[in-house]
């Protein structure tokens, strides 16, 4: 058990923010990573629950999510769910177990910039922007987010372009309930078939997820069909990982093209 | 600090730690049957229902619970009968040890609530997070399929 003193239940962004300026302060949101920390300078825990932030808004341009909506709940509403090919209905079964999918937020899933986090990748892969206060609400795209490190900044809604396009996500695990040895986003946006636009994404490396820019600029402007070889080849040159405990950084290299070539079957 | 919660449909006040999990809570106040396993998130022994939705109690603030609805296995079954869930994974023999069953149980009733007539894909993605060490999870498969039926038939 963390050994706190308070339990905070602020009812604004903003006297959340106060409370969490407080040396000793932690945000907690579905709290599965805070209840597991080990640390003792906690003195107080900041419930961003109860400020709400729980919404699904459909606007004409883009999707706004409350950074308190459930992983679950990311799939309640079918236009959401069914975006760029039906991304999100299909990824998010791949995250953790039902009773974790009920616990954990979308915006502790970011804050928490975990190396291995699914979350991380399906959400660049769909471009999005954060929006965050530290004093003022101002607005951030996520690949910028996980390369900072804001302190003290609360993310509060998570914005999701109507862009076109396809967009599927692989994940490599040792089995069906563990995390991702590697995981992997590709989105395109094809006109007949060439590739009008592309964005490729691959997390766990086991660093934080990242655009592979090469490999974009390499789909651009080509014929879909008949890349793949080219494309995956480019792929381990460039990928960037790491090893750990969990796979060495050659084992990710030739992960990551067999996740490409799955990948590019599928859009 | 004290908080208010509904648990197995009775209202409870409870006086509790800060940093308190509910997994700690619930059987301090005698709901044994939320079993204390893995404390981090990874196994289902200790998974309980809020407000409907299967979670687990291990990594659950018992504060962030305060007004909320708690639904453990005491409340699914009584001390003299079993719910029809637990005499089928008797009878389909998925249960020897029997220490995941309570937690199996609480997220097997969830899964036919929100779907009643799963596919056996569908029982295997929703109970995933519930691990069994002894029986395996064919015949807890099974045992969850025949109770769908069975309740689709009534
Ligand atoms: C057993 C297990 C398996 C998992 N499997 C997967 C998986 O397969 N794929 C995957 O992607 N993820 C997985 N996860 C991670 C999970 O999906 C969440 O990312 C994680 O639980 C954090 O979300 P939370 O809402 O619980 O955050 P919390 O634990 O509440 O917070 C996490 C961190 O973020 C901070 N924070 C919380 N909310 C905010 C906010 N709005 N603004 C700023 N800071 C904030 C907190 O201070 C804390 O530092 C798994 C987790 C567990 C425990």
């Amino acid at each position: 058990m963390l050994n706190v003193k308070a339990y905070l239940k602020p009812d604004t962004v903003q006297s959340a923010y106060e409370m969490g300026q407080i040396p000793g302060s932690l945000y907690v949101s579905g709290g599965l990573m805070v209840a597991q920390l080990k640390i003792s300078n906690v003195e107080r825990i900041v419930d961003l629950k109860s400020v709400g932030l729980t919404h699904i808004e459909d606007h004409s341009d883009v999707f706004k999510i409350g950074a308190n909506v459930k992983i679950s709940d990311l799939i309640s509403n079918p236009y959401l769910a069914n975006l760029n090919g039906d991304l999100l209905k299909n990824s998010i079964k791949e995250i953790g177990s039902t009773q974790i999918r009920n616990m954990a937020t979308l915006g502790g899933s970011i804050a928490f910039k975990l190396g291995w986090s699914d979350i991380i990748t399906i959400f660049m892969i769909l471009d999005s922007n954060l929006e965050i206060y530290d004093g003022e609400f101002s607005k951030i795209s996520l690949q910028e987010y996980v390369k900072k490190s804001p302190k003290g900044v609360i993310i509060t809604e998570i914005e999701v372009p109507k862009s076109g396009g396809i967009a599927v996500f692989e994940k490599f695990a040792k089995s069906n309930f563990d995390i991702a040895t590697l995981n992997l986003g590709l989105k395109v946006v094809l006109d007949g078939q060439i590739v009008k636009d592309a964005c490729v994404v691959v997390g766990s490396r086991p660093m934080v997820s990242q655009r592979i820019k090469e490999v974009e600029e390499f789909l651009i402007g080509k014929q879909l069909n008949g890349i793949t070889k080219d494309a995956c080849d480019l792929m381990e040159r460039v990928v960037q990982v790491g090893s750990d405990i969990r796979a060495s950084a050659e084992y990710r290299k030739a992960l990551s093209r067999f996740l490409l070539d799955k990948a590019l079957r599928r859009v | 600090m004290k908080v208010t919660i509904k648990i197995n449909g009775k209202v409870q006040s409870v006086e509790i730690e800060p940093g308190e999990m509910l997994l700690e809570t619930l059987r301090r106040l005698g709901y044994k049957g939320v079993k204390h396993a893995c404390s981090t998130a990874s196994c289902g022994a200790c998974s309980v229902q809020i407000d409907g939705k299967p979670v687990l109690s291990c990594t659950t603030f018992t504060a962030a619970v305060d007004g909320h609805e708690v639904m453990t296995i005491e409340g699914f079954s009584d001390e003299n009968s079993l719910s029809d869930i637990q005499k089928a994974l008797i009878e389909e023999g998925g249960s020897q040890c029997g220490f995941c069953i309570p937690g199996l149980v609480v997220t097997s009733e969830a899964l036919l609530r929100e779907n009643p007539n799963p596919t056996r894909q569908e029982v295997i993605d929703y109970l995933k997070g519930n691990l069994c060490r002894c029986t395996g999870y064919e015949s807890q498969t099974l045992a969850i399929l025949k109770v769908a039926k069975e309740r689709q038939s009534k």
